[in-house]
């Protein structure tokens, strides 16, 4: 064995110029791959810890009482808040009510993690993230608090998720009060976290995701591409490596040796990349903070890792090259017109994989596991397709052999002699087109979601409502949009009894003569008395709302609701009526689709694994295409010795690489439709075949481009050749 | 004009009729009469028993023989360049390679034009010249 690892290592470490072009792509495969692996696996660790350390915010709610869930009793609180949301970024911010309970004013265990004390009544306390997007508590209509644990008052780390993350802290102005029930929730303490806290639950989207989506969302988009890079770059042309096997075989030494030796030569290169990344990480893996292409930052040091995960991660890539180095040809292919099964079973796992991604959508599968059969299904096509690429190649030249072109002959000839070979640039591109394609579906779905939950009103009212005395709130807020000089209608709203099925608000005018002036309309006519459908056709005509009838049943406030609607004869913005109404305790206003602009993190996440896969994949495709740059220049001098002219050889050339890559492309695309409109039927993605169709016709314009820029390198490869 | 080199140059993905009508083919020759040549050619050289044959099945003595018959497969050849077409053969498979290459020459009415460091080999040609560099014949 010390011979086989000195003759590999020799090998390996060949000064020769000829081994440089593999000893370079292994080393720098190795250390993405590896380095991409430890990201994966911090990114894991990440999306469990990130929710705990942030679930501290929300403290420990009271104890049930009775069928009650724990935090609907005030017995024993030390606090009461309720979650609202304010339109700061172009995004709903999550925004905390926090109000103490009486005797408790200075009581630390009332004050939530990131904050060194309470906020006085009517101050506000905002994340770093807040205030370096330029934000004051002012622009809400609070008072600036210092009372964070952070930077100049902000709130502190340990009460964020990620450094990007914005949130905010308010406290009712004095003599205000969230009131009882409904959306209130009492804390007992927050020295404390609840294990059972759902951070980010119900009403916001956490800046970094969940594990159940982190997960196989690191395993799609970076492990798998990675390792793709990897097993491309094990397969890195060198004559010094080809000389030493013939060598070996010379002498006789048994083929498992000489896999040994082959796969000891590829492992100890890896190695090597291997442990520059894992230098690389322990160094500057406390300053990998920023999510490319989104807005999201971690904490310094999120994604450091115990030392010993270092060990699992350098075994698999290491691993991995180890056991694709042994997979090398030891002698010339024998010829054989029948395809090897283990192709037939590629072929046979891609259509059952596909096949898998069908059924999921169907209601042959139970809803509760077709996610996880969908996934599986998705992995499957990414496994199977790159290995059924030259299988159908092949099928595609077998097809073309009898055409009349000598090209078209030549080549698919060619293609069906060595389509595992000539396949490889093809394989890892439908690769990239399926993994890039599920990140545009889920990335649609998301982007989807988040337009359908942002409501819109038509009528162009605000609907906003707040904690409290509904009574003495609605002539508070009469009363500051007259001090602004403002002519709006404030006019209540009610929602009806749904219990039979969806029912619109209905507005509730308790001043019919300003209501109607205020739509320039005849209250004399309107207003009169037994004119009440005259009224509410009115109403409905100008807000969109009917009144309420005699008959109608009224629903019981939700709590969270729109308890007014607010028109205003000139344009008036969500941040204007966040500014003129912040005083009203747990102010809420219902934010539109034009308000929300800003992309959900989920979508921001699925943007950065799709741009991460492209590049690690693109780069296995143009390192495919340097190999095949060094063998075609060696094909470009034997056609020209055959009377070939320069230009009928790369027709040749072009079509033995155009033929798997369009056969690929159009499996890959396939195989895409397929899964994002499955994905559709399961509510997870999106189909929308013109994206897919731009992904694939980028994606193929990717290795042309790149051989197009090889070419003058294939003509001075060609010309030393001739020599 | 043919050309033969040290090394067959032969293209695995084709039989050895496919290699000899290859040159044909991209003349734009149709498929069966180029095929047709191609065998005529290879029985020329003795090889007709190995039409369709898998390439690298083939000896070397009898992957240049192929390669003789695909430089001499063109029917208006005038002119085959042979460089070193016998380094890699053994004594006896360097004479009758060669023998054949002037043969089927002679018969297409063609002109070989052949460089080797066998003495053998040229002893076998028609008309030697012996190229030295300047300083080594001064």
């Amino acid at each position: 064995m010390r011979t086989v690892l000195r003759f590999s290592a020799a090998v390996a470490f060949s000064h020769d110029r000829r081994q440089r072009w593999r000893q370079v792509c292994l080393l720098a495969a190795s250390f993405i791959a590896t380095f991409a692996v430890l990201v994966a696996l911090g990114l894991i660790a990440l999306s469990y810890t990130s929710p705990l350390r942030a679930g501290a915010m929300l403290g420990v709610p009271t104890a049930a009482v009775g069928d009650d869930y724990p935090g609907m009793s005030p017995e024993g609180a030390v606090a009461a808040v309720v979650d609202r949301g304010t339109l700061a970024m172009d995004r709903q911010v999550p925004t905390v009510w926090i109000e103490p309970m009486a005797g408790h004013e200075d009581d630390p265990t009332a004050v939530p993690p990131g904050l060194d004390e309470l906020p006085g009544p009517g101050e506000a306390v905002l994340s770093p993230a807040l205030v370096a997007a330029g934000y004051t508590a002012e622009d809400f209509g609070w008072l600036s608090s210092a009372a964070g644990s952070g930077t100049d008052g902000t709130i502190g780390d340990e009460g964020l998720a990620a450094a990007s993350e914005p949130l905010i802290f308010v406290r009712p102005e004095a003599g205000a009060s969230l009131g009882e029930g409904g959306a209130v929730t009492y804390i007992a303490t927050y020295a404390e976290s609840d294990p059972n806290a759902v951070y980010g639950g119900n009403s916001y989207d956490p800046e970094v995701v969940s594990v159940t989506m982190m997960a196989p969302g690191v395993a799609i988009f970076l492990v798998v591409p990675s390792l793709v890079l990897l097993i491309s770059s094990s397969r890195a042309r060198s004559l010094v490596r080809d000389e030493r096997l013939r060598f070996l075989h010379t002498l006789g030494v048994r083929a498992r040796t000489a896999r040994t030796t082959m796969a000891c030569e590829t492992g100890l290169l890896a190695l090597s990349g291997a442990l520059i990344a894992v230098l690389a990480h322990a160094v500057f893996g406390r300053w990998l903070t920023v999510i490319p292409a989104t807005s999201i930052r971690l904490f310094p040091g999120d994604l450091s890792l115990p030392w010993w995960v270092y060990l699992p991660a350098v075994a698999v890539t290491v691993g991995c090259a180890f056991f694709c180095g042994a997979l090398g040809r030891l002698l010339p292919r024998r010829r054989s017109r029948r395809p090897r099964a283990g192709h037939m079973i590629a072929v046979a796992g891609l259509v059952a994989a596909v096949l898998t991604v069908i059924g999921s959508a169907t209601s042959w599968v139970s809803p509760s596991v077709a996610s996880t059969v969908f996934v599986g299904g998705t992995i499957g096509v990414i496994i199977f397709l790159p290995l059924a690429v030259p299988t159908l190649s092949a099928a595609a030249a077998s097809s073309m052999r009898t055409m009349r072109s000598p090209v078209l002959w030549a080549a698919a000839r060619r293609l069906r002699h060595d389509a595992v070979h000539l396949s490889r640039v093809a394989s890892v591109l439908g690769v990239l087109i399926v993994v890039v394609s599920f990140a545009v579906a889920l990335w649609g779905s998301a982007a989807a979601t988040q337009a359908e939950g942002s409501s819109s009103h038509s009528s162009g009212a605000i609907a906003v409502g707040w904690r409290g005395d509904p009574e003495g709130g609605l002539e508070a807020a009469r009363d500051a949009f007259a001090e602004e000089g403002r002519d709006v209608l404030i006019v209540s709203t009610v929602s009806q009894d749904d219990t039979d099925g969806p029912m619109p608000r209905l507005v509730d005018v308790d001043d019919c003569a300003s209501f109607v002036a205020f739509f320039n309309g005849d209250s004399a006519d309107v207003c009169a008395p037994g004119n009440g459908d005259k009224l509410s056709d009115f109403a409905e005509a100008n807000t969109g709302m009917r009144t309420p009838e005699d008959t109608t049943r009224l629903g019981p406030d939700d709590g969270l609701g729109d308890d007014v609607a607010i028109f205003s004869r000139e344009p008036l913005s969500t941040q204007n009526v966040q500014r003129i109404l912040g005083f009203l305790p747990a102010l809420n206003i219902s934010l539109t689709a034009s308000d929300v602009t800003a992309p959900l993190p989920i979508v921001q996440w699925l943007v950065a694994g799709a741009l991460v896969a492209f590049a690690i994949l693109g780069l296995a495709i143009v390192r495919e295409i340097g190999d095949r740059s060094v063998e075609d220049s060696g094909r470009d001098v034997i056609y020209q010795r055959l009377g070939l002219s320069l230009h009928t050889s790369d027709k040749l050339a072009w079509t033995v690489l155009l033929i798997p890559l369009v056969v690929s492309t159009v499996t890959a695309f396939f195989c895409s439709l397929v899964i994002s409109y499955a994905g559709e039927v399961l509510q997870i993605a999106k189909g929308d075949t013109l994206k897919l169709v731009l992904v694939a016709a980028i994606s193929l314009a990717l290795p042309i481009g790149a051989i197009l820029l090889t070419i003058p390198a294939r003509r001075a490869a060609a010309s030393v050749n001739r020599r | 004009m043919g050309l033969i080199q040290q090394s067959p140059n032969l293209l695995e993905e084709f039989s050895t009729s496919e290699n000899v009508a290859f040159p044909l083919l991209f003349d734009g020759m149709k498929r069966p009469h180029a095929l047709k040549l191609a065998v005529e050619a290879l029985r020329g050289v003795g090889m007709a028993h190995r039409t369709d044959a898998d390439i690298r099945s083939l000896s070397g003595g009898e992957a240049q023989r192929v390669a003789v018959a695909r430089a001499l497969v063109r029917p208006d050849v005038s002119l085959i360049v042979a460089d070193e077409p016998t380094a890699s053969l053994d004594v006896e498979n360097a004479r009758r390679v060669t023998e054949l290459l002037l043969s089927e020459a002679d018969r297409h009415s063609a002109t070989v034009l052949l460089a080797t460091h066998d003495p053998a080999v040229a002893a076998l040609c028609d008309r030697t010249y012996h190229l030295t560099r300047e300083h080594d014949a001064a």
